[in-house]
């Protein structure tokens, strides 16, 4: 497993020798460029406030990529992601972004050619006077028939954030093809709320259930990874202290 | 001191109706209280009410627990003291597992949290004393729960939880004969172990058999008209409330049914519901 923390400006290649590579930020301003040439798992994970994540992929014929990004800092982060994905290739993109102060974020994700396959699944929750504006696109470009773009995105307001602004944006420039977008977004239930209370359960430890089912990522997600657990404890502590 | 939850002369009103109309009613630890009386006429918002669910108005009366006063607790607060309802319609919370949400109940009530390996091994003898399927601790709080299921989940929650005033709402119904015989040993189990009290709302004499109520009250029209012990129960599963509402020349209120629309052809169905 190589585990890469990136330094200012990186162009990374990820040669194939690898099945699983975590990308740690902590830096303020990261450029990356994957060109991936083997299938293989890719999970950036936040570790500082304040960070700014340019990344573009490429991802060759009839390969299947995972992308992951997850991060629950405080601070500003903005993200700016594009994946190309080529002929008969999978990319599945999960992300998870807890917003607590504020979050600019760009997804683009294309099918270059024929019979690709593009799946984005957006997990956010916003806390009070939090700002989030995520813009996700996904494209269906000329030539790639057959081809299939999905993507659904769920957000999660707690208290009254500012800003929860999510747009789903489906472009499609081809016949026979497949694709699909869906977004739901609101506040929890008074009712189910009432039955967590009934328990002796607080508000504070309530909003906790529900933002950890919202953005802890499932173990598989850091199979191959080394640090694996050391990744998951970390982000458990994270969901566990929001208010402390 | 024994646990005693005291209702005075609760007046309890939503949007502007009055409900319940001057209820008063004393629950000691060890007593089995049997509430009755038909449908739409109170009884599962005296429950609703004692555990502070905010659709209900408090206008008159008060609830004290121990000699404390419920009414200005949070809900949480509540439950936390030791008053628990088993709720007729449970909820369902996707994405938080039965296991995450019972610790955190449980660990809401103690200094320290319970070890994992301490609630293990509870949680798997509480569902296979309820025979339920090995994988709840890892399933979504009452997603994708048969009616029977989400019953006997809220019974297993009563004996992960202990409480010393417990509330069960209906939860017989949903339950088929060999279940209602399970839960019911399952309340009487720990009925022995830990004297609470109980109150409960069933409209099944069957139910009232299992666990055998020391009191029985009769709801009409937001009061409590009848009081008696189990064998004001047998009476009612025999003769029904015709023969009360004659003794005491009184009149039940008659339940709400909602109006049903259909979606879709909506204009011409519309006229004819409310023709």
């Amino acid at each position: 497993m190589l585990k890469i923390v990136v330094e200012n400006d990186n162009k990374l290649v990820i040669d194939g020798s690898k099945r699983a590579y975590l990308i740690l930020l902590r830096n303020r301003r990261i450029n990356i460029e994957y060109q991936i040439l083997e299938s293989c798992n890719i999970v950036f994970v936040g570790q500082i406030q304040d960070i700014e994540l340019y990344d573009r992929g490429f991802i060759k014929n009839d390969l299947e990529v995972n992308v992951t990004y997850i991060n629950l800092e405080r601070g500003t982060y903005v993200q700016e992601s594009n994946i190309d994905v080529f002929k008969g290739a999978k990319l599945n993109v999960t992300s998870k972004y807890l917003t607590i102060d504020e979050k600019i974020i760009n997804l683009n994700y294309i099918n270059k050619d024929r019979y690709s396959e593009v799946n984005i699944d957006n997990s956010c929750v916003c806390l009070d006077k939090s700002v989030l504006k995520l813009d996700c696109t996904g494209k269906i470009e000329k030539g790639a028939k057959v081809s299939k773009n999905h993507q659904s995105s769920r957000c999660l307001t707690i208290d009254n954030p500012k800003k929860a602004e999510i747009k789903p944006i489906l472009l499609i420039d081809e016949n026979d093809v497949e694709a699909s977008h869906s977004l739901s977004s609101g506040t929890i239930d008074q009712d189910v709320l009432f039955y967590l209370y009934s328990r002796g359960i607080s508000y504070h430890d309530a909003m906790i259930l529900f933002i950890h089912s919202y953005l802890l990522p499932q173990e598989e997600v850091f199979d191959g990874i080394d640090d694996a657990e050391k990744i998951i404890s970390y982000l458990n502590e994270k969901v566990v202290n929001i208010y402390a | 001191m024994s646990n005693t939850l005291e209702i005075i002369d609760l007046h309890v009103s939503v949007e502007d109706k009055e409900i319940l109309k001057g209820i008063n009613l004393v629950v000691k630890e060890g007593e089995v209280h049997a509430i009755m009386g038909p449908n739409g006429n109170g009884k599962s918002t005296l429950l609703q009410t004692i555990m502070g669910h905010p659709k209900y108005t408090i206008t008159r009366g008060s609830i004290l627990f121990n000699g404390e006063d419920v009414l200005t607790m949070s809900v949480d607060e509540r439950a936390r003291k030791g008053i628990f309802l088993a709720m007729q319609y449970p909820q369902e919370i996707s994405g938080v597992t039965n296991s995450d949400f019972l610790r955190a109940a449980i660990n809401s009530r103690r200094e320290e949290n319970i070890s994992l390996f301490k609630f293990i091994k509870q949680i798997e003898a509480n569902i296979k004393k309820l025979k339920m399927k090995d994988d709840l601790a890892h399933r979504f709080v009452n997603d994708g729960f048969s009616g029977g299921e989400k019953k006997r989940n809220e019974i297993l929650q009563m004996m992960m939880l202990e409480p010393s005033i417990a509330m069960l709402d209906e939860i017989d119904s949903g339950l088929d004969v060999d279940a209602i015989k399970l839960v019911s040993d399952a309340i009487n189990e720990l009925i022995g172990k830990n004297p609470m009290g109980l109150l409960v709302v069933s409209h099944y004499e069957r139910f009232f058999t299992l666990i055998k109520p020391t009191h029985s009250h009769v709801i009409v029209d937001g009061k409590i008209v009848v009081e008696g012990d189990n064998e004001l129960v047998m009476k009612i599963d025999t003769d029904g409330y015709d023969w009360l509402y004659k003794e005491l020349d009184i009149t039940p209120v008659k339940e709400d049914k909602p109006l049903v629309y259909s979606l879709g052809t909506c204009a011409n169905n519309k006229r004819n519901y409310n023709a």
